[in-house]
């Protein structure tokens, strides 16, 4: 049987300080809604705030009310992306949004998201839906 | 109608003080990674769990592939999971107990594999 080190308790066991981002770090929690009136391609809803290099954890997720469908033959349903403003799609996307449902970042790696900014939720393929509500529930660590 | 009580909405209505690990208590989160060639029964040590920390079952482990493992403590290595998760799972055998001494979480392999990427999100409250 062979014994590895992860990447971070090998620079523990070595002495080095670690981020508080990556060690310890004390969760925050953010909340936001929005109301889509009108669920059309390209619309785009602004939620929260993510501090500058926050770490976003993947327990983060995204409910959203039914987006509906468009078309006939084929009919397409609503699909979205999740990210933020220099990456719209950074945290994932929802291909078929047509049914209530819940969205989980677990997608996410490790990174820092860079400047901050909100959480960016795009309408990728339209849907028939109007006021759909969707509520972001974001988990993070702040940087060092 | 019958109303129950929780064991610490209990304790808490006869004022009693609660353990912070218990009662609103403020959840911190570790990360590790670990990429490599591993056999079966291998063991990978990710993070550093504070002495008499409670690992809290939202904490995640993340794979690039599909392999049995085990997650828990030296002398409890399914402490708090044990399955073969399809990318990502949560530590669903977590029970919020104390782990004791300080240690990292160990992950033990079920089964050999090459260009493994093992992530894990550990969260955790620190007990009074």
């Amino acid at each position: 049987m062979a014994e590895y080190n992860g990447i971070n308790l090998t620079n523990c066991v070595a002495g080095k300080v670690l981020d508080p981002g990556v060690w310890g770090g004390k969760v925050q929690a953010m909340h936001d809604t929005v109301t889509f009136a009108s669920t059309a391609s390209g619309n785009a809803a602004y939620l929260g705030w993510i501090p500058k290099n926050a770490r976003i954890l993947p327990n983060s997720f995204v409910k959203y009310g039914a987006m509906g469908e468009t078309g006939s033959e084929p009919i397409v349903p609503a699909s979205f992306k999740v990210g933020t403003l220099g990456d719209d799609d950074k945290f994932g996307s929802v291909s078929d949004a047509k049914s209530a449902g819940t969205f989980q970042f677990t997608a996410v790696d490790n990174n820092k998201v860079g400047e901050s900014g909100p959480l960016v939720i795009t309408i990728v393929n339209a849907g028939s839906g109007s006021n759909v509500p969707v509520e972001a529930w974001i988990f993070y660590v702040q940087a060092g | 109608m019958t109303i129950y009580n929780g064991v610490n909405y209990d304790k808490y209505m006869a004022g009693q003080v609660l353990d912070q690990g218990l009662w609103g208590g403020k959840v911190q989160v570790s990360y590790d990674k670990f990429t490599g060639n591993v056999a079966s029964a291998d063991v990978i040590k990710l993070c550093k769990l504070p002495k008499n920390a409670r690992v809290l079952p939202i904490s995640i482990v993340k794979l690039n592939a599909s392999k049995a493992i085990q997650i828990g403590i030296e002398g409890a290595a399914n402490k708090f999971y044990s399955g073969s998760p399809n990318l990502t799972a949560t530590f669903s055998s977590a029970d919020g107990t104390q782990i004791g001494a300080e240690t990292p979480l160990w992950v033990t392999m079920g089964a050999n594999a090459t260009g493994l990427t093992v992530e894990v999100w550990v969260f955790y409250v620190q007990a009074g």
